[in-house]
């Protein structure tokens, strides 16, 4: 009989009782918990908030569901708390370069307060200019101006024309210019009489004449001059006009900033520009612009349809934190380049896309500088431009606002180059595990930017103390989300699910994510029973539901097995032939399944033909598992004369690969039944991976593979019989089925744990291993024995042949290292209704 | 020239025209207070015999205003020049009469400037003038006094001054009369009577007694009131009477009544020389 026995029910599935914890429902547990565990990257996130420099921006990495945005959240905020509010950012007209605007940065609050300032300062001036300019005073002083140019011009004219007239000429307007005639008795002489004249006369008129309009250049030479003279003047009385107005409201606002080198700086400059500009002051509101839209008949933007010109005046907040407290924690959902740096839009103007200062619209850097800005690393990835946009705007610790095309220095079309902004923001990546690798290794920057990796668990240690805050979580979720409070049962059975996702009695799952799905589910069923609690009923009745809606598949090959399309058995005995299981994996989903796995043996030269290797159905991992079982048997039995043993293992009615090396023990036993021709009970179902020892190692999703074997069984019906060879080592992991629990406790169904293949071979057989006798042979009747007889006799029987040079089979490996946990997510389906499976 | 048939009973309005702005506003003034008085508009160019004269001495030259470059003056480019700019005239008349829908011709003439005019205006109703001519000069020009002088009839003075001649030119509401007291005044004010009953617009009436005749200004009053009380039509507009003591300066008086158009008698020529305000001057 086996020396190994069966395990007993209640290190089948440890339950959660919570007796530690004090409460009746959840209402009764302090709620404040928003996560447990993750003390790792707790301590990684605290750090690089803590430290002051460059680089030190985080990468949370960690499968999706576990917390990671909470936690990230919940410690950067609470430092944010802490931290000084940042300054406002305005941009302001560069009014010596239009095109490159100018940034100012401004105490919390004040930005805002600028803009307003500058709007009250441009309505002041236009209302004072204007009455300045319309005053009496300056019509006045105005006129006497034009009224002394104008008399200055045209008394040179009259007294020219007054001495002309003395000496009896006239001055006449010819339809171009002035022309000189002499008079006589009020008329111009005419020609014939001018002839009759004596010549001296002629001469004397003709020098007048002459003389005359020598003056007369000279005074139209003079009139540019006095023209200037009068702009000039013009331009001083202007001046002195506005200066009045300007200086004294420049004044206030000047003495209000005098402690902002920057914005005395710029108001410095808006004093000069006012001077030049009167004019914009004194034109009619949107006057410019009507006449602009009269000529084209488009209408204008909005923006522009009020004094276009006093634009330039105005103060674009780009960051305002006048409402804020403490630093800024954005979370950006779309990282898109343009939402990262910001943008300079365009708005079209009769028919042509303008843009000014006013249009630069920041991007969610400059919202979180002096901040803590978190995004998801796969969508900055994948959005064109984006991950050098951040790369660069951390390097360089500023914000510099360009189109990609800018960036790319692919145009050369005149555009706004706003003045960078300077950079004081950490960036959290939210991403998963492979990509923080892949980036890390891909891209040389990446480490130098993102020097702290917050990596999270995806399970934590199950023990009193994680038990009670998962209890107190649980609380947290259902008032958070609003659902029917838990009673102690249900509590411990969600406690009990979480071990079960994680497949391990010892661990719970830090996938919050899946936790929250449950209890909404839990609570969605014990709404619809009327229940004003939801018990461990209603959880149960969620996980079946979760099961029913993904189990399709598995019960369609259920079915196939129960019809004996797919032939498994599980009553009798077969020489070679044993019962395997493996996990398939579709989605979220993985169950167990059986398979029968025959070997044969046949003289030959050392040689196990793995015929799945052959035809390129199995994974590497599945190949290393059957060469390491030939190693164990020339270990073992090989040790004095050659193993003269030709041997192939199939995976029965497998058609869509297999990987993994947890079925190595389960071939190692049909294997050693075929070559001791002992018969192996096909009640039992065998998992677990093999050493070249002969030690059963650990193997995973022994749940799924146990419960797998039990429904079948249970459908063709329990006898008694029936049980699952499972792994030492895999004891812990055990989460089993109430159902599973349950049939064992009736002694219908059994779990061997099994450290060593001699363990295995004796509850499969029901024939003793045997051990080595002093002598080195093993005793009479056992395995071991039938097993190094009969290789013995084949290798006796080769020398006899001669057969040592030939082999059957000419292809064969070499047995490497010891076997790893195999690796039960291999899926490699096909598409003919057999999934990929790992064994 | 003509595209009316002349017809003595028709009150004409000759403008004279020479291309300046100052006649450009004169012409429009004149269609406005044609189309009150149903009147016909009838231009008058006078090509300056002088000029042609002139251009036949063997000295003649013309000096360009803006580039003051001194040119000979040929026979052939003046009497071109001078038919472009009748061309163009005749071209503004149109425009500006068929606008106010009035009935207009067009004359060209050659000879002194001034004798032209007055011949002209021996049979005119008014006579409608620029208060200078091609360059600006301070004041009223040559031409537009001899024919305040001389023509023994109403001066419509118009001067482009800042805005556009078609501003210059057009009636400004209130009519502000100067009222001294003379015959001439009297019909300056029976005129600006006539006109306020054609278009409704107020009248005001600056009673000065410091003139020639003076009576005192009470008396001066009564007398503007009776006036107004003769002509009929209270809804024609408001009338207000401004006195203006016998002792101040009137030519300041009147700058001092801003805006709208002023009727004059025409011996008070002087004090409206400099003002710039479309002005009707009576004799």
């Amino acid at each position: 009989m086996a020396s190994v026995s069966s395990l007993p029910p209640e290190a089948l599935c440890r339950r959660c009782t919570l007796d530690h914890v004090d409460f009746t429902t959840t209402d009764d547990l302090e709620d404040a918990l928003e996560f447990i565990g993750q003390e790792r990257p707790i301590a990684a996130i605290e750090l690089a908030v803590g430290i002051e420099r460059q680089g030190y921006n985080i990468f949370a990495l960690g499968p999706s569901g576990t917390g990671k945005h909470t936690v990230v959240r919940h410690f950067v905020e609470q430092r944010a708390a802490t931290d000084p509010t940042p300054d406002d950012w305005c941009y302001v007209n560069d009014f010596d370069t239009p095109s490159a605007p100018r940034a100012l940065r401004l105490p919390q609050g004040l930005g805002r307060q600028l803009k307003t300032d500058m709007e009250r300062l441009v309505e002041e001036l236009r209302s004072g200019l204007s009455s300045a300019f319309e005053s009496e005073e300056y019509t006045t002083r105005r006129r006497v101006l034009e009224e002394e140019f104008q008399g200055r011009q045209q008394e040179s004219l009259s007294e020219l024309q007054e001495r002309a007239k003395e000496r009896g000429v006239a001055m006449l307007t010819t339809p171009t210019g002035l022309a000189f005639a002499p008079l006589k008795e009020g008329e111009v002489v005419s020609p014939e009489e001018f002839q009759k004249l004596p010549e001296d006369e002629q001469k004397r008129i003709k020098g007048e004449v002459e003389s005359l309009q020598e003056e007369l250049r000279k005074v139209l030479l003079q009139m540019p001059r006095w023209k200037r003279e009068f702009n000039s003047r013009l331009r001083e009385l202007n001046h002195d006009v506005s200066a009045l107005v300007v200086n004294d409201l420049m004044d206030d606002l000047l003495d209000k900033y005098k402690e902002l080198p920057g914005v005395v700086d710029y108001l410095t400059a808006v004093q000069r520009s006012v001077a030049d500009h009167l004019d914009d002051f004194l034109e009619s509101d949107g006057q410019k612009a009507g006449e602009a839209a009269a000529t084209t008949g488009l209408p204008l933007p909005e923006a522009f349809q009020h004094s276009p010109a006093l634009r330039r005046y105005q103060v674009n907040v780009l960051v305002d934190s006048g409402d804020a407290e403490g630093a800024p924690v954005i979370h950006e959902s779309n990282p898109s380049y343009l939402n990262l740096v910001g943008r300079v839009e365009q708005m079209s103007m009769m028919g042509a896309l303008i843009t000014d200062f006013m249009l630069i619209k920041p991007g969610v850097l400059h919202r979180a500088n002096g901040g803590y800005l978190i995004l998801d690393a796969l969508k900055v990835l994948s959005s064109p431009y984006a991950w050098e946009g951040l790369k660069r705007a951390l390097q360089f610790r500023q914000v510099r606002i360009e189109s990609p095309v800018q960036m790319m220095s692919l145009t050369s079309t005149v555009s706004l180059e706003p003045e960078p902004i300077p950079l004081d923001v950490k960036v959290i990546l939210m991403g998963d595990r492979r990509l923080y690798y892949m980036l890390a290794e891909a891209d040389p920057d990446f480490n130098e930017l993102f020097k702290i990796a917050a990596d999270f668990d995806d399970e934590f240690v199950r023990d009193d103390e994680t038990t009670r805050q998962y209890a107190r979580l649980i609380a947290a979720i259902v008032s958070r989300e609003e659902l029917l409070p838990l009673d102690r049962s249900a509590v411990c059975r969600v406690v009990e699910h979480g071990a079960r996702l994680a497949g391990d009695s010892e661990r719970v799952t830090a996938r919050m994510r899946s936790v929250v799905d449950l209890l909404e589910e839990s609570d969605h069923w014990a709404r619809k029973e009327g229940a004003e609690l939801m018990s461990a009923e209603h959880v149960q009745h969620a996980i079946d539901a979760q099961i029913y809606r993904s189990d399709r598949v598995r019960s369609r090959l259920q079915e196939q097995m129960l019809r004996e399309t797919v032939l498994i058995d599980t009553d009798g005995a077969r020489v070679g032939q044993i019962n395997g299981l493996s996990v398939l994996s579709l989605g979220t989903f993985s169950f167990g399944r059986p398979s029968r796995i025959t070997a044969t043996v046949h003289m030959g030269e050392d040689e196990v033909v793995d015929i799945e290797r052959e035809v390129e159905l199995s994974g590497p991992l599945h190949s290393k598992g059957v060469l390491i079982l030939s190693g164990f048997l020339r270990s073992r039995y090989a040790q004095e004369q050659p193993l003269s043993l030709g041997a192939s293992l199939v995976f029965e009615q497998s058609y869509g690969g297999v990987d993994g090396d947890s079925a190595s023990s389960a071939e190692l036993y049909a294997l050693l039944s075929a070559i001791g021709q002992v018969p192996i009970a096909q009640s039992f179902a065998v998992t677990g991976s093999v050493n070249q020892r002969g030690e059963v190692q650990a193997i995973g999703g022994v749940n799924e593979k146990i419960e797998g074997y039990f429904d079948l069984c249970a459908a063709r019906g329990l006898t008694g019989e029936q049980g699952v060879l499972i792994p030492q080592a895999n004891v812990k992991h055990l989460m089993l089925r109430q159902d599973v629990v349950d049939a064992v406790a009736a002694g219908r169904f059994a779990v061997y744990p099994i450290a060593s293949i001699d363990e295995g071979i004796e509850v499969l057989t029901g024939v003793p291993a045997g051990e080595l006798d002093t002598e080195g042979r093993y005793p009479e009747g056992t395995v071991n024995r039938k097993v190094a007889d009969r290789l013995a006799e084949m290798a006796e029987r080769s020398r006899e042949l001669g057969m040592q040079a030939k082999a059957r089979h000419t292809r064969g490996g070499s047995a490497s290292g010891t076997g790893a946990d195999d690796d039960a997510d291999a899926a490699l389906g096909s598409a003919c209704g057999e999934p990929g499976r790992s064994a | 020239m003509s595209e009316t048939v002349p017809d003595v009973r028709v009150e004409r309005i000759v403008v004279a025209l020479d291309a300046s702005p100052h006649s450009v506003a004169a012409l429009e003034a004149a269609a406005e207070l044609a189309a009150l008085m149903e009147a016909e508009v009838e231009g008058l160019f006078v090509e300056d015999s002088g000029l042609l004269c002139l251009c036949g001495l063997p000295f003649s030259q013309e000096i360009d205003v803006c580039t003051t470059a001194v040119r000979p003056l040929e026979a052939a480019d003046m009497e071109r020049q001078l038919r472009l700019m009748a061309t163009t005239i005749e071209r503004t008349m149109e425009q500006v009469a068929g606008r106010a829908a009035v009935r207009w011709s067009f004359r060209v003439r050659r000879g002194a400037v001034v004798e032209e005019l007055l011949a002209a205006a021996q049979d005119a109703a008014l006579m409608s003038v620029g208060r200078a001519g091609r360059v600006r000069r301070r004041g009223m020009g040559s031409t537009a006094r001899s024919l305040i002088e001389r023509s023994g009839r109403p001066v419509l003075l118009s001067g482009e001054r800042g805005g556009s001649s078609a501003a210059a030119g057009r009636l400004q509401e209130p009519l502000t009369v100067l009222y001294t007291g003379t015959p001439a005044a009297g019909r300056a004010l029976d005129m600006a009577l006539r006109l306020r009953a054609a278009r409704s617009m107020p009248l005001r009436v600056v009673v000065w007694a410091g003139g020639d005749a003076s009576p005192d200004v009470e008396a001066l009053e009564e007398a503007a009131r009776g006036l107004v009380a003769a002509a009929a039509g209270d809804e024609a507009g408001p009338v207000s009477l401004v006195r203006v003591a016998p002792s101040a300066d009137p030519a300041e008086a009147l700058r001092d009544v801003r805006g709208g158009t002023l009727v004059a008698p025409h011996e008070q020529a002087a004090l409206v020389a400099d003002d710039e305000r479309l002005t009707l001057l009576v004799p």
